[in-house]
């Protein structure tokens, strides 16, 4: 009895009859680095682009937030997903390694910012601070959390004298990690910051802003090149068509108030910055 | 805010919710130890009637078995995509490779007449063995699935994570996002599902006929979850990558330092938990405890070791950031669960005559297992505590992944980047100090066994890592310790 | 000092009774032999008599109170030393020696012994190895002493435990002649100078004669002289 009631619990959740990735009018797969953390089931505000998505394109849509960003690069290479939400390096990769295509991105991420954070009691007022203190980055992959906060330390000089530094796999964990004290400073998304603040996850009282990068550029949304160009453009066209006032509630998931159209040739400085510290 | 980690969010809501992925891990994990018990039924008959490819198999296996089974998901990701089939195909071939060894050697210690005289009767291989050998080992082999299935479970929970799905993913997401109401909904979920899992597993064994059902229910799911290999050259190149190891020369200098840091996570860990665990096994004992301390410690020991590593290393990052520390925290916690365990099932289980004669002088419970059952265990002890460290020095690889220092860290980010060739020599890496450690055990707990020269518990001494006792069932396991690893001492 | 009273005795429940209405006395310092052919049931009186098997009939009161009521430290008034005398053997001989002593210990003072013995624990178990006659054997692995040097380890631990009453079954069936002669010595010598009550079962009718105060036979009609 309890063998068949799982059976049926099973025969409910087998992905065995879904229709392949790609197939016209098919299933679109949605891949997105966990950039503010992954969850599947308690995906609320996940299900809200979902939904939206699934009704401005016609067609049943999946989002899938994978743990870490290099699974979303791989599984957008190997065709597990059609379009993945991807961050200024894992874009790079992917670009290079299988010719992702750019599709949009919000308006704040052509020129978007790293909060360099730590507690008020440290003492840590700007980057000359931070020598011989240890420093908690994001996901190794992470633009804003890694990369080009790295450049920026190695920049002023401080990169060099840096106490201990770990990669904490997201934003959110890096934030925790420095409010914590396992790590002296950390570095992280600034729209992340702000979500985490305004949600009451952090208290401003005790960590606070003490640096903010120059501009760069960041998140976008890619295709894998065997997506049709007419399925690219009406998922193109679903972001670009938000409104704030209007769509507010998904506007709000995606931490942005605007799309424009992106371009591959952004991340050239990007780029040279990820082969400068050797992480391409 | 750690104290949201003490009230889970159980909303009606969020269980729904979390139906898909547990029904996701179960299924994943039934899968998986399904494929591997009869893929490693195969091998292990090919290998024991000397059929051609089954002992080829079984060294191939041993090489995979060196490769932790989270390392293995994060391949299988690159090579099949996102999704269960990445951890199915991880999960059944690492204990295909286990099973293939445990049966190997379970069907090597049965008696070879019956088979000799159906050869004598000209019958065939299959026929041999479906006659002469299986009935024989069948009792043995069915306590080593269903022991795989609780381990399976666990790695399930792990892997999932890393493959995208199950609880897991929903745990780890749910830790990263700072959501500890629900983070812990998850944990409390793993927990009670390991717990129901090993009472299952006793109910399994008692009943021949439910496995041959959950078998088929396994391979059916198997068939319909298995991934397709992906068209393209993605895989393709990944996999040239890996053709080509490489490290480069910086790496080669700091080998020696993660060497010694994945080494003290395991060797400290292993260390303190056996050391407490002595004590907690005598309030866990059968033959030394009192009723109510009995249930207590029992019920923590098992939470403790329902939890994976891993598991507990997200959860320790909270309070203890990030590091070898979290590592080593995390395998003493799990180690601990499950050596108290193990300690109190060995002490419980040693010749009874010696500790009545100590009852017999007045002595309480405690202080009888203490003189006259403690003495007789401790060579086996010895034994669990060094197949303990054999084990955490895997999961120290594996915890590596989850920023806890050490090869494990290297080896992650290499995949991380893409770095194709170092991640491949991190590989090799792991896997020759995996294998050597694994030696050396055998080889000390060899020389140990002979120096304690303990023969009435000699047959606990091969017990393979992590191998839970029960005590009720002891006469088959014993004969699964003395079979199980018959080729571990270094020949 | 032990009264058994019309005490009827079967192997396991069920089984046909291998003693029936049986009676006997001891005194302080008075050593009883108890004979019998094997499987007569002489393991099963002294079981009985240690209060571990409840008789079917009968009662055994050692200074008044039924002995299956000791329980616990109580249990520390009957020695007993057991035909295959239950040694641990991977363990020193002097632990074993002073494992009689753990029914007057705390649990705390049994691990303190267990992990450290102090100089006067260590004097004890010296005065029991030497009242056996192995003096200087304390330090030495149990394992590695011969079945004679075993079974009076086992006496020497019945003697740290100061037992008002101590049982010996069969305590020289593994022993050659000479060995079994001073075994039987030192029992009934040992009884006599510290006032235990003795009953040791034997199956060889000529060495219960030569060393015992008294000898029964154990047979299916009862215990008789």
């Amino acid at each position: 009895m309890g063998v068949l009631v799982l059976c049926v619990a099973l025969a409910a959740c087998s992905p065995g009859d879904e229709p392949s990735p790609g197939a016209e009018q098919g299933l679109l797969r949605i891949g997105m680095i966990p950039d503010a953390g992954a969850t599947q089931a308690a995906a609320d505000d996940k299900r809200l682009l979902q939904e939206m998505l699934a009704s401005r394109l016609g067609r049943p849509v999946e989002v899938i937030v994978t743990t870490n960003y290099a699974a979303t690069v791989e599984a957008l290479g190997n065709g597990s997903v059609d379009i993945a939400y991807l961050g200024g390096l894992t874009f790079v990769r992917a670009h290079n390694a299988f010719g992702a295509v750019p599709l949009v991105q919000r308006d704040i991420d052509r020129a978007f910012h790293s909060a360099f954070i730590a507690r008020r009691e440290s003492g840590i007022d700007g980057l000359d601070d931070l020598a011989g203190r240890s420093m908690c980055f994001g996901d190794v992959n992470s633009t804003s959390g890694h990369l080009m906060p790295r450049f920026e330390l190695d920049e002023a000089g401080v990169g060099e004298t840096l106490g201990p530094a770990r990669n904490t796999g997201s934003h959110p964990a890096t934030a925790a990690a420095v409010a914590s004290g396992a790590c002296d400073a950390g570095v992280l998304d600034e729209t992340v910051w702000a979500k985490l603040v305004a949600d009451g996850a952090i208290d401003p009282q005790e960590v606070a802003v003490f640096h903010t990068s120059a501009p760069f550029a960041d998140y976008v949304w890619a295709a894998r090149p065997g997506v049709p160009a007419a399925d690219r453009e009406s998922f193109s066209r679903a972001l670009l068509e938000l409104r704030r006032g209007r769509d507010d509630a998904v506007l709000d998931v995606l931490r942005g108030d605007r799309y424009v159209r992106a371009n591959a040739g952004d991340y050239a400085a990007v780029e040279a910055t990820a082969r400068k510290l050797k992480l391409l | 805010m750690l104290g949201a980690l003490f009230s889970p969010d159980l909303s009606p809501a969020y269980l729904a919710a979390l139906a898909g992925p547990i029904a996701e891990t179960l299924a994943l994990t039934l899968a998986a130890v399904s494929v591997a018990v009869v893929a490693g039924t195969l091998l292990a008959l090919a290998s024991a009637l000397d059929a051609w490819p089954g002992r080829m198999l079984t060294s191939v296996g041993t090489a995979l078995r060196a490769v932790p089974d989270l390392t293995l998901a994060v391949l299988c990701v690159v090579l099949f995509g996102l999704g269960a089939g990445a951890a199915l195909v991880a999960l059944a071939l690492y204990y295909t490779a286990s099973a293939a060894k445990a049966f190997a050697g379970l069907l090597a210690a049965v008696p070879r007449a019956p088979v000799r005289a159906l050869a004598g009767t000209g019958a065939g291989g299959a026929v041999q063995a479906l006659w002469g050998l299986l009935p024989l080992a069948a009792p043995q082999m069915t306590a080593y699935g269903t022991f795989v299935f609780e381990c399976a479970f666990r790695a399930a929970v792990v892997v999932g994570a890393v493959g995208g799905g199950g609880i897991g993913a929903e745990l780890v997401g749910s830790l990263a996002a700072f959501d500890l109401p629900r983070a812990s909904t998850c944990i409390i979920v793993t927990v009670a599902l390991a717990l129901l899992l090993e009472r299952g597993a006793l109910f399994v064994r008692m009943h021949p006929r439910a496995i041959a059902a959950l078998l088929a229910l396994g391979l059916a799911l198997a068939i319909a979850w298995w991934p397709r290999i992906l068209p393209g050259d993605h895989g393709l190149r990944a996999a040239s990558g890996l053709a080509a190891p490489y490290l480069p020369a910086e790496q080669w200098r700091a080998l020696p330092r993660l060497l010694a840091e994945t080494f003290a996570m395991a060797a400290g860990a292993t260390l303190l938990a056996a050391v407490l665990a002595l004590p907690l096994a005598f309030a866990c004992s059968r033959t030394a405890s009192a009723p109510a301390l009995r249930l207590i410690s029992r019920i923590g020991a098992a939470v403790l070791r329902a939890m994976p590593e891993a598991v507990w290393a997200l959860v320790l990052v909270l309070w203890l950031g990030i590091g070898p520390a979290v590592g080593a925290a995390a395998l003493f916690l799990h180690s601990l669960g499950a050596l108290v365990r193990l300690f109190a099932d060995t002490i419980d289980a040693a010749e009874p005559t010696a500790r009545r004669a100590v009852l017999r002088t007045g002595a309480g419970r405690a202080t009888a297992a203490l003189y006259g059952a403690l003495p007789l265990a401790a060579g086996a002890l010895g034994t669990h505590a060094a197949f303990r460290f054999d084990w955490n020095l895997r999961m120290a690889t594996v915890l590596g992944l989850i920023g806890a220092g050490g090869i494990g860290q290297e080896l992650y980010e290499a995949q991380q980047l893409m770095h194709y060739g170092e991640l491949s020599a991190w590989l090799l890496v792991t896997a020759a100090m995996l294998i050597g450690t694994e030696r050396a055990v055998a080889a000390l707990t060899g020389a140990w066994r002979k120096r304690v020269g303990v023969e009435p518990t000699r047959d606990w001494l091969t017990a393979p890592p992590g191998f839970e006792v029960r005590t009720r069932h002891r006469a088959r396991f014993s004969s699964i310790h003395a079979a199980a690893v018959p080729s571990a001492p270094s020949r | 000092m032990l009264h058994v009273e019309q005490l009827t005795l079967a192997a396991a429940e069920g089984a046909p009774p291998l003693l029936r209405g049986a009676s006997l006395t001891l005194s302080a310092g008075e050593a009883l032999a108890i004979t019998g052919p094997s499987g007569a049931g002489k393991t099963t009186l002294l079981r009985a008599i240690a209060g571990e098997i409840a008789p079917r009939a009968g009662r055994i009161l050692l200074h008044g109170r039924p002995t299956a009521s000791l329980v616990g430290r109580e249990r520390a008034a009957i020695g007993f030393v057991a035909q295959a005398h239950d040694l641990v053997e991977p363990l020193r001989t002097d632990r074993n020696v002073l494992a009689g002593a753990l029914g007057r210990w705390s649990a705390a003072r049994a691990l303190r012994v267990f992990l450290w013995p102090n100089r006067e624990e260590e004097a004890m178990a010296e005065d029991a190895l030497a009242a056996v006659g192995l003096s200087g054997a304390g330090r030495r692995r149990t394992a590695s002493l011969s079945g004679g040097e075993r079974q009076r380890v086992a006496i020497a631990r019945a003697l740290v435990q100061a037992p008002h009453l101590l049982l010996a079954d069969e305590p020289v069936a593994s022993l050659d002649p000479v060995a079994a002669q001073r075994t039987l010595d030192l029992l009934t010598s040992l009884a006599r100078e510290r006032g235990m009550g003795l009953i040791c079962t034997l199956h060889q009718p000529d060495l219960a004669a030569r060393h015992f105060d008294r000898v029964l036979r154990l047979t299916s009609a009862g215990l008789l002289p």
